[in-house]
């Protein structure tokens, strides 16, 4: 909302005021002011008269004048194509201030120039508001304008200063000039003059009818006046609308914008002679309705439209229709004042796309008890701005009861709400300036606000009233003195971190990437997940459209990202949750191992494998405590064309799906734009860790029994598994405490199918140290094992 | 026999060869020479049956047997350090190449704030909390007072699943969860998590962002209590010399609402672009819980009163840390999250 101070000051004395104190003074009582413009700028301007004007001898456009400015004659080379001999002229001296220069004396071409004759661009009118030859030309000033005048803003009516309101749900009162008129007043704790409006009427209409078939248009009423002029707006008009950032278009419609800024309640005027003896608002239609901005529109049922005779000539409180349009023949017309519910509004702007200043006003609620004065104040002020022949009294429907809010208080609720210690006096005082009345009856205190401010409905908001007037820095600081709690993080926060710490301590980043992804991820993600997305109806772009149901997907973007900027060596994961169709939200891990991993030996690299995504993956079970026999593995659809084939895996606890690892498909990596380096990923879904029920952490005795090691290498073909034969050899006897390989090779005189492997296995007695004969036999059962069932060859 | 004269002689033969002695064999000669089994010094034993005193004999002999030995092995002990030192310096290597360091990953800023807000909080003795991120409209808005016809829905425009479950568009709907949850019993949470409004993702908005709600509910709460607990907060958080300062403002869920600001970081309050030359920057929303949210969540308005307050998340870091652009926080270049790194270690 922009609020002209020069208008402000028509109620409010301000004169010791500067913008700048209005401005703070608002925005801490929530009333935010984002800008404080000047309409124009210019210091040391003067109006002067162009005595002579003569062709520069060295130039075909520049001019040599001599100007009148009353205490001296300027010599001022000027290059204006208007410029002549007897114009009265803006000049600005030498050391003048304009928005983008500063005037000097200057040698122009051999003459000297004491000064500039301008444009009203050159101080700083926004050119939407001039005509093309005031941006050409310098500006021409009426023939009686006082030559050596020094005040030329104000001449101009130009000399106004615009703060821009940035407001807030709850004072859609500040939509109309005289509400921010009296909150100055009262902010400043000063008098506010709104001048009462007269009942002009100079007739009773008896023949025309206005009602409404809709809830949602409760109050109609309308003034007709017969026999005005449409002609240019007077001056005073034309600067509010233009310091208002409203052009002009001519008396009539100016005059309904002027009382909508200054009431906040949008008027709608028609040709009365192009509508019949009846205004009806209807909201069951469904029609074509071509409006004032030449355009047509869809009207359905629930649309406010009123009609005349059954034809829509208005939108209601959004657009006037093209029919009933006042134009430069209009005589007679009828003013309406009507109110329209905010939601209807809303909800026909949002489908149509449309919105004007009086939609807006609509949206946030007008104050519905000002209509007679509304459109009193209109034909008061269109009698001075346009001849008149008749006007009607007001014609009205109106189902609003009047509702009084009365709110009731104890005398010590502000204080204790606030936490402050103000007197009641100057509660009651500060409410007072606020035009609340207010009765106090011993302890209890009865306030009714002013009609204009919907926004108070609780006692509660007169806290806030009180506050904001005195001001915010009346409240101290104290802690609250509550009973002692124990703080605590969220159940699962705990657990996350532990995961948090390990991975960053292994070197990857913790990255955070969007929730909301395109079909594309969607699909990815659909190869390893049955969970569902959310469909956004209304989304931004498409590449936000759903709920991801894998993190995996935007943390490969990720990688890419990074590989694309030149980033060769590195992991990346994240931790978040995710949003499921129909299910209960799932917290998940992802990660990306890229490219090649630091080893222990100086120099080394090694590029990351399988193997490094399962490390993790035992390691964070191992915190957890999941004993390995609960934790299954398996080969993933081998058609896949994400993941490779044989080098990924599927991990199970207690055979429900806990991660999908491996290393990424070559022709995955290829469509990335990947071509060499090694991608290892993984996806696991923690909620299921979180909640998989594991022993306590318990010390257990350490042996004092010495452990023996046993030695065995053999042949094995490609149908070999390691994790296959570690189970087989545990089974065959109690006291093999490990399986370890410690060397995998392929010889070179056997097919490649064929491998040398060679295990270490730990044998335990645990409660006493094995004899030989017991070892013996142990060893005997492994090599059967390894024989009999893993049916391998053991190397001599 | 003159045992003493024997002994002596032996003693000054052996100083005198151990004096020629060069290297390590060397002296192995000599060691094997005298302590032998049929060395030497060994040898002297059979010299007992000889003399009658065998006590002395006794005494002088071990005298000088351990006199050899502890020769010997200092002598020993001298050449094995020079041995070793000479070995050592075969394995001698660049100390100026890089350490095998294993690097520490670093931490999206978003999540060091969220950590740093929850242990502030959780020191005040505060439950962390968790709420949905697909909401219904009753508890994102209609709990909140935020009814459907209400003006204040245009200033957040929401993406919807259907008309009735939308993405949340803050962390306020937690509010109604935890008073629900309470069951009228006093109150002091946090709960930090995503958010989305329907914006296009620009220098200062993003469709996603963090934040964090706050929720104290009690007896006799009032305003002074807010204002102090942000002002614990905004200190742990920038420093103990940040002061806060309160302003009016507008939420359908609090009233009085405030929006707070801090002096600014970067000038400390003498005015710089940072802070446009007011000295302050904007940091969070805050109020005292509207007794209308209080009554339709099951609370008592006459008896209890509480406050609220909302903490952009990525405002926080983008302040602290001083980045430019929120999209920055989203795209997770490594170079960027490296700035972050030490700050981490801390």
């Amino acid at each position: 909302m922009l609020v002209s101070l020069n208008e402000i000051k028509k109620y409010v004395d301000i004169s010791d005021l500067t913008p700048e104190d209005i401005a703070n003074k608002l925005t801490f009582a929530g009333i935010e002011v984002e800008n404080i413009t000047h309409q124009a700028f210019g210091t040391n301007l003067v109006i002067g008269e162009v005595l002579s004007c003569q062709n520069h001898p060295e130039s075909d456009h520049l001019h040599i004048c001599k100007v009148d400015v009353k205490d001296e004659i300027l010599d001022i080379v000027c290059g204006a194509p208007n410029v002549r001999k007897g114009l009265k002229v803006i000049v600005a001296k030498v050391g003048a201030k304009l928005p983008k220069i500063e005037i000097k004396q200057a040698m122009i071409k051999g003459m000297t120039s004491n000064g500039m004759l301008c444009s009203l661009l050159e101080l700083g009118v926004d050119s939407k508001f001039l005509k093309e030859e005031q941006i050409k030309g310098i500006e021409e000033l009426p023939i009686d304008a006082p030559v050596g005048e020094k005040d030329v803003l104000k001449y101009l009516g130009l000399d106004d200063t615009i703060l821009d309101l940035s407001l807030l749900a709850n004072r859609s009162d500040c939509y109309a000039l005289e509400n921010v008129a009296r909150e100055i007043g009262a902010l400043f704790n000063r008098k506010v003059n709104i001048p009462e409006v007269k009942n002009d009427a100079t007739y009773t209409d008896n023949n025309f009818k206005v009602g409404s078939e809709t809830v949602n248009c409760p109050s109609f009423a309308i003034k007709i006046v017969k026999g005005i002029e449409i002609k240019e707006s007077p001056k005073w008009l034309k600067n509010v609308l233009n310091s208002m950032g409203i052009r002009s278009i001519n008396n009539i419609v100016d005059l309904g914008n002027y009382i909508m800024l200054r009431t906040g309640r949008p008027l709608h005027i028609y040709d009365l002679d192009l509508i019949k003896n009846d205004l009806t608002v209807k909201d069951n239609l469904n029609l074509k309705f071509k409006a004032l901005d030449s355009k047509e529109y869809q009207i359905n049922e629930g649309d406010l439209v009123v009609t005349t005779n059954n034809e829509a000539v208005c939108l209601g409180g959004i657009l006037g229709g093209k029919n009933s349009e006042v134009n430069a023949s209009t005589k007679n017309i009828a003013i309406e004042c009507a109110v329209f519910n905010h939601a209807q509004i809303r909800k026909t702007c949002s489908r149509l796309g449309v919105s004007s200043d009086s939609s807006l006003r609509f949206n946030k609620g007008v104050d519905e008890n000002i209509t007679d004065y509304v459109l009193n104040l209109t034909t008061n002020i269109l009698k001075e701005i346009s001849p008149i022949k008749e006007i009607s009294n007001i014609i009205s429907f109106n189902k609003i009861k009047p509702i009084d809010t009365k709110l009731i208080m104890k005398k010590d609720y502000i204080n204790n709400r606030l936490g402050t210690d103000f007197d009641f006096e100057v509660i009651k005082d500060t409410l007072e300036k606020l035009s609340f009345k207010v009765d106090v009856d011993n302890d209890l205190v009865t306030v009714i606000p002013p009609s204009y401010r919907k926004d108070i409905k609780d006692k509660a908001d007169l806290s806030e009233e009180v506050i904001r007037y005195l001001g915010l820095d009346h409240i101290k600081s104290s802690l609250p003195t509550m009973k002692t709690t124990v703080g605590k993080l969220h159940q699962f926060e705990d657990k996350k971190r532990i995961i948090e710490d390990y991975l960053l301590n292994r070197g990857l980043n913790e990255v955070l990437t969007y929730t909301l992804v395109s079909k594309k991820e969607i699909e990815e993600s659909a190869i390893f997940t049955k969970n569902q997305p959310y469909e956004i109806s209304n989304p931004i772009v498409e590449d936000h459209k759903f709920t991801r149901t894998m993190i995996l997907p935007s943390i490969i973007k990720c990688a890419v990202y990074n590989y694309n900027h030149q980033q060769t060596n590195f992991g990346l994961f994240e931790i978040s949750k995710l949003n499921i169709l129909n299910k209960e939200a799932e917290e998940h891990l992802s990660l990306v191992l890229f490219g090649k991993q630091f080893k222990q030996d100086l120099l080394g690299f090694a590029n990351y494998s399988y193997f490094d995504a399962k490390g993790i993956l035992e390691n964070i079970l191992n915190f957890f405590n999941v004993q390995e026999s609960r934790i299954k593995i398996e080969r993933i659809n081998e058609d896949n064309t994400y993941l490779h084939p044989y080098r990924s895996a599927k991990m199970f606890i207690d055979n429900k799906l806990f991660a999908y690892f491996g290393e990424l498909h070559p022709l995955k990596a290829k469509e990335l734009g990947i071509n060499k380096e090694s991608i290892v990923v993984l996806e696991a879904d923690l909620s299921l860790l979180y909640k998989t029920k594991t022993k306590n952490n318990k010390f257990e005795p350490i042996s004092i029994y010495p452990v023996s090691y046993r030695d065995y290498a053999f042949i094995a073909d490609s149908t070999f598994e390691f994790g296959k034969l570690k189970t087989e050899l545990k089974r065959t006897s109690h006291y093999i405490k490990d399986v370890h390989v410690f060397d995998i090779f392929s010889p070179i005189n056997l097919d490649d199918k064929f491998k040398s492997i060679a295990i270490r296995v730990s044998i335990d007695g645990k409660d006493h140290t094995l004899k030989d004969s017991e070892i013996t036999e142990v060893d005997t059962k492994i090599r059967e094992a390894l024989k009999n069932v893993m049916k391998v060859e053991l190397r001599k | 026999m003159d045992i003493k004269k024997y002994f002596d002689d032996i003693t000054k033969e052996f100083i005198e060869e151990l004096t020629k002695v060069k290297t390590y064999e060397e002296l192995s000669v000599v060691r094997i020479k005298y302590l032998s089994k049929k060395g030497v010094v060994p040898m002297l034993m059979l010299k007992i049956k000889e003399v009658s005193d065998k006590k002395s004999f006794g005494e002088a002999y071990n005298k000088i047997k351990n006199f050899v030995e502890l020769t010997l092995n200092e002598k020993q002990k001298v050449y094995e350090t020079e041995k070793l030192k000479q070995e050592l310096e075969k394995e001698k290597i660049d100390i100026s190449l890089p350490g095998s360091s294993l690097k520490r990953g670093m931490m999206n800023p978003y999540y060091k704030i969220i950590r740093e807000i929850e242990d502030i909080f959780v020191g005040m003795g505060y439950q962390v909390e968790d709420g949905p991120e697909v909401e219904n409209d009753k508890f994102n808005f209609e709990l909140l007072n935020i009814p459907s016809d209400h003006p204040a829905r245009d200033m957040q425009d929401s993406l919807y699943i259907d008309s009735n479950i939308l993405l949340r568009t803050h962390t306020s709907p937690v509010q109604a969860r935890v008073m629900q949850k309470a069951k009228g019993k006093p109150i002091k949470v946090i709960c930090p998590g995503k958010v989305y409004r329907r914006d296009d993702d620009d220098m200062t908005h993003s469709h996603q962002f963090g934040q964090v709600e706050g929720l104290v509910i009690d007896k006799n709460i009032n305003m002074a209590n807010l204002k102090a607990t942000l002002e614990l907060f905004i200190k742990s958080m920038f420093g103990e010399k940040r002061e806060i300062r309160l302003r009016s403002s507008y939420f359908p869920f609090t009233e009085p609402s405030v929006e707070v600001d801090i002096s600014c970081i970067n000038c400390g309050g003498k005015g710089c672009s940072m802070c446009k030359n007011t000295g302050w920057i904007e940091i969070l929303g805050a109020g005292m819980v509207n007794p209308k949210v209080l009554t339709m969540n099951g609370y008592d308005a006459d008896e209890y009163s509480g406050f609220a307050f909302g903490i952009g998340i990525e405002r926080v870091a983008m302040l602290r840390y001083g980045i430019d652009d929120i999209r920055r926080i989203y795209q997770n270049d490594i170079r960027f999250l490296s700035n972050f790194n030490k700050i981490c270690e801390d």
